[in-house]
């Protein structure tokens, strides 16, 4: 009886036990990332955060840190960093400002701040402003320079407006570090290169890249902007192709695959390449980024550009959204980037649809219903197709991506 | 040995109220005495100890211990004490906390392992000396209580209730520890409310209520003076008292003794002759009633004053 | 007579159940904060360094609170002490012993805490380095004064206001480190009411240098002998206050 009495009470316990864990385990299994509006609306000063801390600064910063992530993914889709927390600073300038007085060692509290505020909302001032700040913490810190002067090239086009501040700063950045003078060396040598402001800012995604993990949100995010970014410069690089092949033949090219009919395949690094005239460009180097060339050179021609060498032959590769390239009116567009740029005018019309639904108090019933109200929706690009679904506006689109491209 | 000498004292109660625990309190320990330290719950006993060992300060009035002032504390090596509720560290065994409270008596590491054993072996706790003291009854306790009050042989041994939770046959063997302590040569204070145990071990007592000490003196003496009793048969004297089986019983005391032997009448014959036992328990309660009585009671409440 | 009543202490602690389950919940929570790691989108391993070294400090805290503020009451309301008091030794013999005690087994305690922290660290790939071991001693020197404090208050209190009043000294503790940069819009009379009240609790910010030895900003030794000798003079000022109101304690 008392073994029957024992065994019935573990078996209440396991029972029990296994109830309890299941409910929990639901929890998780179920859940979908929540967007929480308010999650950095609670930020004292800095300061006062550093009293509240009890001398945990860096483990509460990096805790605080982590919880913000959601507002990250959140401002992924809003871009209005005003909306919460309000005030004349944005949400991210406030977090960071927060975070970097708690923990000011904690090199990527520098680099998350760049991005939020200038890669993702396009506060330029602010992220350099982050950056300085985290050169005068951490002078001896390659990649706090490396993103500062990132900045400064990028969005502040100093190579090319105050080129003697910009070697300034490399000289200065070069005097702290004089490890990295080779690296400084590159960045001298692309002052005044061809498209500077584009494989600038790639650039700048690439060091992110490097910095962010594979499927994390913040690494979906750069890849994105790289993306963007190898998109527009292959479409330069194809444009350039283009312009060259009408003003060689008279025409506009039938295809894009008749572009580079005319070239050669050639080491990029060679001295002596090919010449067909001087008023074109006469070799891949020249219209691509000659430090990715360089870096991708091991593995495969422009493995970051649209023409790829294949079996000694020159091919045109999918975008790097998995999509094709199309050539509109003698004007390259890459199918991807123009989803992209959708997607985000979409998500625009979204806010406003439900600003539009709080204000009337019921949804529009049809996409006619709500452009009827004064709703600007704009229309999809080729093979894609719009509807209301319930509160949203979705798009679909008729053609599929492929592979994109591998960026890590 | 121990001699407290009109002394008084206070402590703080609720407030701002002091309680007068103690009130010219005078007794006195003479050395190799076996004394009983009577009193009712509050009466005051365990003041006087903690007083004595240094746990309580700002008396007023003279103390000595071992015939000298207290404030010395190396007189304490001297002193052995058995707290009345003897709880120790949970985490310490037997054998390691006999060793740490012997060097604090002052026993050199020389000395400590045959003091260890000998208490040990005196209170049966030789099997236990690696067990910790949490996972002891009251009883095992209390014979770890009374190892370290005797592990550093002292000359004067308090004890406090020291019986309480012993089974019977503990109560014989500490009673048999303490008369070999005796035979040592160590003086016994004990302070009590279980009267039986001072008229098996005691030759002193001394009797305190509400801080007073109402009497002291040898417990031979106190059962000395009481009357004898005489049983006989036959003609009666005057103020007998008839018994059912045909006797008779008088009593007088010792110095009446001759003239009422001789004034029996004729006719009557002696029976027996005896001296009526005092249970002392009944003694205490009388003496404290009749102090009550006597509204010295009345005395010690006020003691009880505010400031 | 110190160094009887400090082992006697030291060894009653280290085997006691509170201190016991503090070091096991401890080694746990370390196990876990590599989770918090994982969830970090870069540097999991820095974050992880920190939260091991929060923990250090947290539990170190909570053990020095806890045992700290039983301590010498449940030796009077136990009346444990009553045989010891009862023998040849003063009470600040007792007091100081009782406090030593305590401090080598939170000593024993931090020393555990920083080899499964660090070892933990190691297994997990984040970076070992000496200044995390001068972190951990720092981290110690936090403890050991508010095992101080809890001692100091508790003889003012009951254990459980005394564990109360010993917390809330802790985050006034830290609180005070960053006043001064607080106080510059109070006026001329309000700042120094609040300087003074300030300085009479141990700015326990010294020692939290852990922040920085994470990213092995380096710590001089001068530095390092001022933060000591600051712990130590607060230590000695503290169990001087024990002694002086445990002298005149009735018992």
């Amino acid at each position: 009886m008392g073994m029957l009495r024992k065994a019935a009470l573990g078996m209440l316990v396991a029972i029990l036990l296994a109830v309890v864990v299941g409910w929990n385990m639901s929890r998780f299994i179920s859940s979908t990332a929540k967007i929480r509006e308010k999650d950095i609306d609670f930020l004292p000063p800095p300061v006062v955060a550093e009293l509240l801390c009890l001398g945990h600064r860096n483990t509460l910063a990096k805790l605080r840190w982590i919880d913000s992530f959601a507002y990250f993914e959140y401002q992924l889709d809003r871009k209005d960093d005003n909306v919460v927390g309000g005030g004349k600073a944005g949400g991210f300038e406030r977090l960071y400002d927060t975070l970097i007085t708690l923990d000011p060692h904690f090199q990527s509290f520098y680099e998350h701040a760049a991005l939020n505020t200038g890669g993702l909302l396009g506060h330029q001032g602010v992220a350099l402003s982050f950056q300085m700040r985290g050169i005068s913490e951490m002078p001896t810190s390659s990649q706090m320079w490396r993103n500062a002067a990132a900045i400064l090239r990028t969005e502040y086009h100093w190579q090319e407006q105050l080129p003697e501040a910009f070697g300034q700063f490399l000289s200065t950045w070069r005097r702290f570090i004089p490890e990295d003078s080779d690296q400084i060396s590159i960045w001298l040598i692309n002052v005044g290169r061809h498209f500077s402001s584009i494989s600038q800012r790639m650039s700048y995604w690439l060091e992110q890249l490097h910095m962010t993990k594979a499927g994390s949100p913040a690494g979906d995010f750069v890849e994105g902007q790289l993306r963007d970014e190898y998109a527009k410069m292959g479409c330069e690089t194809l444009q350039i192709l283009v312009n060259a092949y009408r003003i060689a033949h008279g025409a506009p090219a039938p295809r894009l695959k008749d572009l580079w009919l005319d070239y050669d395949l050639i080491d990029p690094f060679s001295p002596f390449g090919a010449t067909i005239g001087d008023a074109l460009p006469v070799r891949l180097d020249d219209v691509l980024e000659p430090r990715l060339l360089r870096k991708r050179l091991t593995r495969e021609l422009q493995a970051n550009g649209p023409i790829i060498a294949v079996d000694g032959r020159l091919r045109l590769r999918t975008d790097p959204f998995g999509l094709p390239w199309r050539l509109v009116a003698d004007r390259v567009v890459s199918t991807g980037l123009e989803r992209r740029h959708y997607q985000a005018a979409l998500g625009k019309a979204n806010v406003a649809l439900l600003n539009l639904a709080r204000s009337r108090g019921s949804w529009p019933a049809s996409l006619a219903e709500a452009r009827s109200l004064g709703l600007a929706i704009p229309e999809p690009p080729e093979g894609g197709s719009l509807s209301l679904a319930g509160e949203a506006l979705e798009v679909t689109w008729q053609t599929q991506p492929g592979q994109p491209w591998s960026l890590r | 040995m121990i001699s407290f000498s009109q002394v008084s004292f206070t402590y703080r109660g609720d407030w701002l109220q002091r309680v007068h625990a103690l009130s010219q309190t005078t007794f006195a320990v003479p050395s190799g005495a076996s004394y009983g330290f009577l009193g009712a719950n509050g009466a005051g006993k365990s003041t006087c100890i903690k007083i004595l060992l240094g746990l309580l300060q700002g008396h007023r009035g003279d103390i000595r211990l071992f015939g000298k002032p207290l404030g010395d504390v190396h007189l304490r090596r001297r002193l052995g004490y058995l707290p009345e509720q003897p709880f120790f560290y949970d985490n310490l065994a037997v054998g390691e906390y006999l060793v740490y409270l012997a060097r604090l008596s002052g026993i050199g590491h020389g000395e400590l392992q045959a003091a260890c054993d000998r208490v040990c072996q005196l209170l049966d706790l030789g099997d236990l000396r690696k067990r910790k003291l949490r996972s002891f009854s009251k009883g095992m306790r209390q014979r770890f209580a009374l190892a370290q009050a005797i592990i550093h042989q002292p000359d004067l041994l308090i004890l406090d209730e020291p019986f309480s939770g012993l089974d019977p046959l503990w109560r014989a063997r500490f009673k048999e520890v303490m008369d070999l302590e005796r035979k040592r040569g160590a003086t016994l204070f004990f302070s009590t409310h279980i009267l039986s145990d001072v008229e098996d071990l005691c030759d002193h007592y001394a009797v305190i209520d509400h801080g007073v000490v109402l009497e002291q003196g040898r417990l031979g003496d106190l059962l000395g003076s009481a009357p004898l009793v005489l049983v006989g048969s036959g003609t009666p004297p005057d103020q007998a008292r008839m018994l059912a089986d045909g006797t008779w019983s008088i009593e007088f005391n010792d110095a009446e003794r001759a003239s009422r032997l001789a004034s029996l009448p004729a006719g009557s014959s002696i029976v027996r002759l005896e001296r009526h036992r005092i249970a002392l328990e009944d003694y205490f309660v009388s003496r404290v009633r009749a102090f009550h009585a006597a509204g010295k009671h009345l005395a010690g409440a006020s003691l009880r004053e505010r400031q | 007579m110190i160094w009887v009543i400090a082992t006697a202490t030291c060894k009653e602690l280290v085997r006691s159940r509170t201190f016991l389950v503090l070091i096991l919940i401890f080694a746990v929570a370390v196990g876990l904060s590599r989770l918090i790691g994982w969830i970090s989108s870069t540097d999991g391993d820095i974050v992880t360094t920190d939260v091991v070294f929060s923990l250090q400090s947290v539990f170190g805290v909570l053990v020095a609170v806890a045992t700290g503020t039983v301590l010498m009451q449940s030796e009077i309301q136990q009346q444990t002490l009553y045989t010891i008091l009862s023998r040849p030794l003063e009470r600040w013999h007792f007091v100081v012993g009782k406090y030593l005690g305590l401090s080598a087994g939170l000593i024993i305690g931090q020393a555990a805490m920083l080899v499964i922290g660090l070892l933990y660290l190691a297994v997990t790939g984040a970076a070992v380095h000496g200044w995390l071991v001068l972190a951990g001693l720092l981290t110690t020197v936090e403890v050991l004064v508010m095992a101080a404090v809890s001692l100091c208050s508790t003889m003012l209190s009951t254990p459980l206001l005394a564990a109360v009043l010993s917390l809330i000294i802790y985050a006034l503790g830290h609180a005070v480190h960053t006043l001064p940069e607080l106080i510059h819009h109070l006026g001329h009379g309000q700042q120094l009411v609040v300087s003074v009240i300030a300085s009479l609790i141990p700015d326990l910010g010294q020692f939290a240098y852990r922040n920085d030895a994470v990213y092995r900003t380096p710590l001089m030794p001068a530095d390092l002998a001022v933060r000591l000798a600051y712990g130590g003079l607060w230590i000695a000022l503290l169990v001087t206050v024990t002694v002086a109101v445990f002298r005149r304690r009735q018992l």
